[in-house]
């Protein structure tokens, strides 16, 4: 197949959102195996009902994000025959994402059909088993995969055989799903790395004469209706870029007619519609959701014409705004262009131009972002206002499936990123600057407090990270337990700030050989030497194990790690491959090495 | 109405697999081999998709080759 071909079938899935669009792309897919670009997914689908409509749509998503899935389908209703059997085609696919798909019909027709002599006791003990057995299946995949599991929950049934019985009843069937699937996301947040699919939301956001198939579920148990394939691939979509850590990390902002109604320059302070009332309350509810993003993690930017100090100005002390200077993290309000004041935010805050949202009211300045900048998403504000909001929450664009402490404090870490800076104009040497710092690193061993976090580093460091292996929470803790791994992991903090856990170093060991499988840093700390401080640690690892002589490491190319292609080159290590993209280093470790001075390294064990 | 016409043909196109130039008054089970009851399955939803319809449980039996398609397309209101 010509790529022109593959292109256009790309093409036609991002435009037009259609069934048929969908399927040709699947079908492209499936005639090109070996193309280019695309990273190789195992995917396995246990079901016990009829997915296979759904199947295209899944895969065409997954295309569209980058990724060519090789769909390993278990039998009709065999999820278990897959799962107790160690050597079944399931576990021989080796899959790296498992998806469980459930229709409660088939699962336990006893909680579909209603009894009303059933008591609440006997209610709640139907769907303990149910839930009970669930979670047998899943612990049984999880001893033999280390792959996220993605299991759905149950959507509400048309109308309840107890009519408006049913609503006053605490053991109705209403009732009686949503414990289900409380029970099943109680379950689920007990296994490591199961993830629930949210088919309640997607089957409601549609109603059920849209979402489901009678026709066809009696037929061929092929309950999903046509309109809720699309929906249902977007979410499975969504979850695989957040478990690959494709999800959107910054939101840059136009301010006028955007983040409030009207023009600065032309309106005034007190003529900008921003407020409790309409039109205002539609730009204050979209700088409500703009906060809920930033407290998830995302880092929100300004990229404005206008005067700086006007906005601010705004910002600081508009009684309609919600969004204030200290939510930013980086903000370019002037009169140059918006694609160049779009790279310069990226450079500031060292992420991918690729995790990048635009969201602007000008046709044109979204048209003149996409051209010279095509891999940044660009929204545009809706016509009818009211629908602003909205388009934040389309395409489940920042979605990520955990939460960590860090998330919550990333403007706060980059706003002190700032102040550094202004620190290192007055410093007079770069060696002054960085001794002004006064930093402190800690190494330790990863504990389990630390695995979701390490973890989530794996899954999103692009930039300063040798090998971009991408490791799964269960996969952490898999090295931590095993002898011949060894965890390691930097805490970073200076005189300005704590800036937490920032690097990453996954040690394995042979004979006489340690590889260092991992060595990774948030880009947040580049610049200071903490990569120093932590390989002279991992070196003194590898040289305090009896019979190790040789330390190795590996660099693996990406598009966005060239900056360490040299790292293990510059710090003595001999090349062992000829040139290419994955190049191995290697160094004799009978020397010690020593910390970089302007660190004051606490280490957990000592080491000499 | 050629616009609805070739519509429908990306339709067959797109779910069976097949060129689009190819699609004719001869597609059917009996021509096109990847034309199972999956596919089968499949084409009903896309069809219901493309053309905002629902078919009748009937209709689904009855729509077996592409003459039959527009016929059953036909009755439901689309314009041809």
């Amino acid at each position: 197949m010509e790529p022109s071909t593959m292109d256009q079938a790309l093409a036609r899935a991002r435009s037009e959102k259609t069934l048929g669009a969908y399927a040709s792309l699947s079908n492209a897919m499936h005639k090109a195996p070996n193309g280019a670009d695309f990273k190789a997914l195992k995917l396995a689908v246990l079901r016990n009902f009829t997915v296979e409509p759904l199947l295209p749509p899944i895969e065409a998503e997954f295309a569209l994000s980058g990724f060519r899935s090789e769909t390993y389908l278990g039998d009709f209703d065999a999820i278990a025959a897959d799962v107790f059997d160690s050597e079944s085609r399931l576990f021989a696919s080796q899959p790296e994402l498992i998806i469980i798909a459930l229709w409660l019909e088939t699962l336990a027709p006893n909680l579909t059909r209603w009894d009303v002599r059933r008591t609440p006791p006997e209610l709640d003990a139907a769907i303990e088993a149910v839930v009970e057995q669930l979670a047998t299946l899943m612990r049984r995949v999880r001893e033999h995969s280390t792959a996220p599991i993605v299991i759905n929950n149950f959507p509400l049934v048309s109308r309840s055989s107890l009519g408006i019985l049913d609503a006053q009843d605490p053991a109705g069937q209403t009732q009686a799903l949503l414990t289900i699937n409380r029970r099943l996301l109680e379950i689920c947040r007990t296994l490591p790395d199961v993830f629930v699919a949210d088919y309640f939301c997607a089957f409601a956001e549609l109603g059920y004469a849209n979402a489901i198939d009678e026709r066809y579920w009696h037929k061929a148990r092929a309950p999903l209706g046509q309109k809720v394939l699309l929906p249902l691939a977007q979410v499975y979509g969504t979850m695989l870029r957040a478990l690959k850590g494709r999800a959107k990390k910054c939101l840059v902002l136009d301010c006028d007619n955007t983040l409030w109604g009207g023009i600065l320059g032309e309106d005034g302070f007190e003529g900008l519609e921003l407020g409790a009332t309409y039109p205002g309350s539609c730009f204050r509810d979209f700088q409500r959701e703009i906060l809920t993003l930033q407290q998830r993690g995302v880092l929100i930017a300004l990229c404005s014409k206008n005067n700086e100090a006007d906005v601010m100005n705004v910002l600081a002390s508009h009684p309609g705004m919600l969004l204030r200077q200290s939510h930013l993290a980086a903000w370019q309000i002037n009169w140059d262009d918006k694609a160049t004041n779009i790279e310069r935010i990226v450079n500031e805050l060292n992420i991918g131009i690729d995790s990048v949202v635009f969201v602007d009211d000008s046709e044109f300045e979204l048209e003149w972002v996409q051209a010279r900048l095509p891999a940044v998403r660009t929204l545009a504000v809706p016509k009818d206002v009211s629908r602003l909001r909205a388009i934040l929450l389309q395409d489940g664009l920042f979605d990520t499936l955990s939460y960590s402490h860090e998330d919550g404090e990333r403007t706060r870490l980059y706003a002190d990123e700032r102040q550094r800076k202004q620190l290192a104009k007055s410093a007079v040497s770069l060696q002054d600057y960085l001794a002004s710092l006064e930093l402190e690193a800690s190494i330790d061993f990863v504990s389990e407090a630390d695995v979701v976090r390490v973890a989530q580093l794996t899954q999103k460091t692009n930039q300063f990270n040798l090998t971009t292996r991408r490791y799964s929470e269960s996969d952490i803790r898999r090295f931590i337990a095993d002898p011949q791994c060894q965890v390691l992991c930097l805490r970073l903090k200076d005189r300005i700030a704590e800036m937490g856990l920032v690097a990453v170093a996954i040690i394995k060991y042979g004979t006489d050989v340690a590889e260092i499988d991992t060595f990774l840093m948030s880009c947040r700390v580049l610049g200071r030497g903490v990569e120093d401080a932590l390989l002279a640690h991992v070196l003194k690892c590898i040289r305090a194990q009896p019979g190790i002589r040789t330390a190795t490491g590996t660099y693996v190319a990406t598009a966005r790690n060239q900056q360490v292609e040299q790292f293990y080159e510059r710090r003595g290590f001999s090349r062992l491959t000829p040139a290419g993209e994955f190049a191995r280093w290697g160094i004799e470790v009978a020397a010690t090495r020593e910390y970089p001075d302007w660190i004051r390294v606490h280490a957990q064990p000592r080491l000499g | 109405m050629k616009a609805t016409e070739q519509k429908l043909k990306q339709v067959l196109a797109d779910q069976l697999d097949i060129p689009v130039e190819s699609v004719g008054e001869n597609t059917s089970p009996d021509t096109v081999p990847t034309w199972d009851s999956m596919h089968h399955l499949r084409l009903v939803l896309a069809l219901e998709n493309a053309f905002d319809v629902s078919l009748t449980e009937e209709q689904v039996v009855e729509v077996m080759n592409y003459p039959l398609i527009k016929i059953v397309l036909q009755e439901l209101g689309v314009e041809f």
